[in-house]
C-alpha cells in the first residue's frame, strides 16, 4: 500500500517536474519571441531591406505557381473543345517553340475527301468528322448584330465530337453537312445577343453574303477567355457551305472519336496507317500531319508548365540564397553591436541555449516576415492578373512551401551569428566599447 | 568552510606585445555574513579581482573556489546559473541596456530564472522602490541622472535576492548623502546574513565596514578590520586630513 503510495507519489512528482520544465520552456520562449519583436521593429528599415531578397524569391514562387496552376486548371476546363475519347489530325503541330520546319510548312491541306476516305478505312472508330474554324466573323439577325464571333464548318459529328450538347433544336444530318444547306446551330452567347427576347429556332440570321436558317442551338459552355475567346459566341454551319463562303483552299481538321477510352491509343495507331494511305504517302516517308488529343495536349502543356517551375524554383531559390545570406549578414552586425548586451545577459545568467535562442529566433521571425510579404504579394500579383482576365490561382502548397522555406533559411543563416553570439566570454563582452 | 577561498590567484592580460599582471598572488578568504571592502588604488586591480570573484572571469592561474566548488571545473552554462541565482553584480560602469526602461533591466535577470512576467513586474518595482526610484521605473537609462543609473544598477543586483553582493564602486557617482544611504542599504542586507563585497574610493565608507582588503599592484597587502586599512589606505594616498580624521575615529573605538 505505501509503496504504492510512493509510486504514484513519485510519478506525480516527476509529472510536476515536467509540467514545471515545460512552463519554464514556454516563458523562455515567449521572451524569446518579445525580444526579437522588439529589435527588430527598432531596425525597420534595415529589417526590411535585408527581406528584399526573401521577399523576391516568394513572390516569384507564388506568383509563377498560380499563374501555372490557374491555366491548368483553365486547359483541363476547356481543351481544345474536343471530348474525351476523340483525337484530332491536323496540318500543323499545336505547340510549337520557334518557327516551323521548311518540311512542316510544305504540307500538303488535308481535304473532306481524305476524312471520308478515313472514315472507310478506319471501321474501328466510332465516328470521324471534319471541321474548320474561322474567328471573328459578324454575325447579325435583323437590327440585332454580333461582333467576334466563331465560325466552324463542320460534319455532322462536329458537335458530338467537339462536346458540344445541342440544347434545343437539332444539329445537321450528314446528308446537310455534304449539300451545302444553309442552316445553322448558333452557341448560347450568339443566341443571347441575337435573339434576346425569343426563341431562336426557325429564326434567320446573315453571316457574310448568306442568310441562314438557325436549326438548334448549343448548350451554355461558360469558361474563360482562353481556348479560343468565349466558346459560347459560336455559329456552327455546314462544312462545305463553309468552303463555299470562305473558300476552299484550306486544310480542315479530322476528329476521330473512339469507341471506347482505353481503346484511343491502340486507334491512333490504326489512324496513322489509315490516313497514310489516304494521302497516298510512300512507306519511307515521314507523316505529313499531326495527331493531338487531350492527354497529348494536356502532355505537351505539363511539359512547359514543368520548364516554367523548373526556371521560376531556380530563380526562386537564387533569390532565397541571397535573401538567406542577407540574413546571416545582418545577424552578424546585430551580434556584433549587441555585444555588451550579450555580455550582460551572460553576466545575468544566460545560459548558452538562451542567447542562442534569442538570435535564431529573431533570425527566423525576420525570413518568415518576408516570406508572409512575398506571398501577399504573390496574392496581389495574382489579383492583377484576374483584373487582366488571366485564369491565375494561388495554389496552397505554394503558400506553405513560400512561409515554410523562408523559415527554414531563417534558421540556417540565424544559426551561425546565434552560436557566435552564445560562445561570448561576458567579462570581455562587457568590456566592448 | 569560507564561501569565498582564492588562492595564488593570478590574472594576466595579454596584449600580444606585452603582458599586464593585474593580479599577481591572491590569498582571500571571505566567509558567509561577512561584509567586506576592497580598496586600492585606480588599476590596483580591484575589479579584475571582483570579475574572478562573481565568476565572470577566470584567473590565469590559481584556484577559486566558491561554496566549496571549484569554479574552473564548473561549465559554461553551470557559471551561468552560478551567477544568475547565488550572486547579485553592481557594476563599475553600471551595464544598463539603452533601450530599455528602469523597470526592464531591473527584470532582466529574473528572465533567466524562469519568472513569470507578472511576477517579474512586482519583483522588479519592489527593488526600485528599495532604491527609492519608485518614480522614475518607465524611463530609459538616458533619461535618469549618474546616481539614478547607478541606483537602477542596485536594484537589478538586489532583485534575486541573491546571497553573495558584489559592488564595484557602487557608490563612485553619487552624491555623499545618496552615497551613505546606498552604503546603508548595503549594511541592512549584511545584517540580513547576505555577503557582501564592496569596492570603493572613499576610506569612510571603507572605515564602516567589519573588514577592508587593501590592494597594491596586484597585491594584497593589508587585510584587517575597515577602520585600520581604511586609515592605511588614505595615508597611501596622502589624504592626511582623512587620516587623521579616522585615526581619531580609531582611538575612539579603541578607547
Ligand atoms: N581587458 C584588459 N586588457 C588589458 N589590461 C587590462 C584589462 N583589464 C584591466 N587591465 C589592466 O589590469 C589592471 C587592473 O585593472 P582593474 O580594472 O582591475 O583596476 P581597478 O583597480 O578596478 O581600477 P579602477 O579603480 O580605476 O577601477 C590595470 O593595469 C589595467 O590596465
Ligand atoms: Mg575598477
Amino acid at each position: 500500500m505505501s509503496e504504492i503510495a510512493a509510486q504514484a507519489s513519485g510519478v506525480r512528482l516527476r509529472a510536476s517536474a515536467w509540467s514545471e520544465r515545460a512552463r519554464r520552456v514556454a516563458i523562455a520562449r515567449l521572451d524569446d519571441l518579445r525580444l526579437a519583436f522588439a529589435s527588430l521593429s527598432g531596425h525597420k528599415l534595415r529589417s526590411g531591406l535585408t527581406l528584399l531578397g526573401i521577399v523576391i524569391g516568394v513572390f516569384t514562387v507564388v506568383s509563377m505557381m498560380s499563374l501555372l496552376h490557374g491555366l491548368q486548371n483553365s486547359i483541363d476546363k476547356n481543351m481544345g473543345g474536343l471530348g474525351a475519347d476523340v483525337f484530332q489530325i491536323q496540318k500543323f503541330p499545336n505547340f510549337n517553340f520557334g518557327a516551323l520546319s521548311p518540311e512542316i510548312l510544305r504540307r500538303k491541306n488535308l481535304t473532306v475527301t481524305q476524312a471520308l476516305q478515313l472514315r472507310d478505312l478506319l471501321p474501328q472508330a466510332k465516328q470521324v468528322g471534319a471541321e474548320v474554324w474561322e474567328f471573328g466573323k459578324e454575325i447579325s439577325a435583323g437590327k440585332q448584330i454580333d461582333q467576334g464571333g466563331a465560325v466552324a464548318g463542320g460534319t455532322a459529328e462536329f458537335f458530338t465530337n467537339n462536346n458540344l450538347p445541342i440544347g434545343s433544336g437539332r444539329g445537321f444530318s450528314e446528308a446537310e453537312a455534304m449539300s451545302a444547306s444553309r442552316i445553322c446551330v448558333l452557341g448560347a452567347g450568339a443566341v443571347d445577343v441575337l435573339f434576346p427576347n425569343g426563341d431562336a429556332i426557325g429564326q434567320r440570321v446573315r453571316l457574310g453574303r448568306l442568310e441562314l436558317e438557325v436549326v438548334g442551338s448549343v448548350e451554355r459552355l461558360g469558361g474563360g477567355p482562353l481556348g479560343g475567346g468565349n466558346p459560347d459566341n459560336l455559329i456552327a454551319i455546314p462544312i462545305t457551305l463553309f468552303l463555299e463562303l470562305y473558300g476552299t483552299g484550306r486544310s480542315v481538321n479530322i476528329t476521330v472519336m473512339a469507341k471506347k477510352h482505353d481503346e484511343m491509343q491502340k486507334l491512333q495507331d490504326l489512324a496513322i496507317g489509315a490516313f497514310r494511305r489516304a494521302r497516298g504517302l510512300a512507306a519511307t516517308a515521314d507523316n505529313d500531319f499531326e495527331m493531338f488529343s487531350n492527354d497529348s495536349a494536356r502532355a505537351t502543356f505539363d511539359q512547359l508548365a514543368g520548364t516554367v517551375t523548373a526556371a521560376s524554383l531556380f530563380i526562386c531559390a537564387l533569390s532565397l540564397l541571397v535573401g538567406g545570406i542577407g540574413v546571416m549578414n545582418i545577424m552578424l552586425v546585430a551580434v556584433a553591436e549587441r555585444t555588451r548586451e550579450i555580455g550582460l545577459r551572460k553576466a545575468l545568467g544566460a545560459r548558452r541555449t538562451r542567447i542562442l535562442m534569442q538570435f535564431v529566433i529573431e533570425a527566423v521571425l525576420l525570413a518568415c516576415f518576408g516570406g508572409i510579404i512575398g506571398v501577399l504579394l504573390g496574392f496581389a500579383g495574382t489579383a492583377v492578373a484576374h483584373f487582366l482576365t488571366f485564369p491565375a490561382e494561388v495554389p496552397a502548397w505554394a503558400i506553405a512551401l513560400g512561409l515554410g522555406v523562408s523559415c527554414g533559411i531563417g534558421l540556417l543563416a540565424g544559426i551561425y551569428p546565434a552560436a557566435r553570439a552564445s560562445r561570448l566570454d561576458p567579462a570581455v563582452a562587457l568590456r566592448d566599447e | 568552510m569560507a564561501l569565498i577561498e582564492l588562492e595564488h590567484i593570478v590574472k594576466t592580460y595579454d596584449l600580444g606585445l606585452s603582458k599586464v599582471p593585474a593580479l599577481r598572488d591572491i590569498h582571500l578568504q571571505i566567509d558567509r555574513g561577512e561584509f567586506v571592502a576592497i580598496v586600492g588604488q585606480s588599476g590596483s586591480g580591484k575589479s579584475t579581482l571582483m570579475n574572478i570573484i562573481g565568476c565572470l572571469d577566470v584567473p590565469t592561474a590559481g584556484r577559486y573556489r566558491l561554496s566549496g566548488r571549484d569554479v574552473s571545473e564548473l561549465s559554461d552554462d553551470e557559471l551561468a546559473d552560478v551567477r544568475n541565482l547565488e550572486i547579485g553584480f553592481v557594476f563599475q560602469s553600471f551595464q544598463l541596456m539603452p533601450r530599455a526602461s528602469a523597470l526592464e533591466n531591473v527584470e532582466l535577470p529574473l528572465i533567466y530564472r524562469g519568472v513569470s512576467k507578472k511576477e517579474r513586474r512586482a519583483r522588479a518595482q519592489g527593488a526600485l522602490d528599495l532604491v527609492g526610484l519608485a518614480d522614475r521605473m518607465t524611463h530609459k537609462p538616458a533619461e535618469l541622472s549618474g546616481g539614478q543609473r547607478q541606483r537602477v544598477a542596485i536594484a537589478r543586483a538586489l532583485v534575486t535576492q541573491p546571497s553573495l553582493l558584489l559592488a564595484d564602486e557602487p557608490t563612485g557617482n553619487l552624491d555623499s548623502k545618496t552615497g551613505e544611504e546606498i552604503v546603508g542599504l548595503f549594511h541592512d542586507l549584511h545584517g540580513r546574513k547576505n555577503t557582501i563585497v564592496l569596492v570603493t574610493h572613499e576610506p569612510k565608507l571603507a572605515a564602516r565596514c567589519p573588514r577592508a582588503v587593501r590592494l597594491v599592484d596586484g597585491l594584497v597587502i593589508a587585510d584587517g578590520p575597515g577602520v585600520k586599512v581604511a586609515m592605511g589606505n588614505a595615508e597611501a594616498l596622502g589624504a592626511e586630513a582623512v587620516a587623521q580624521l579616522l585615526a581619531a575615529q580609531a582611538a575612539t573605538v579603541q578607547r
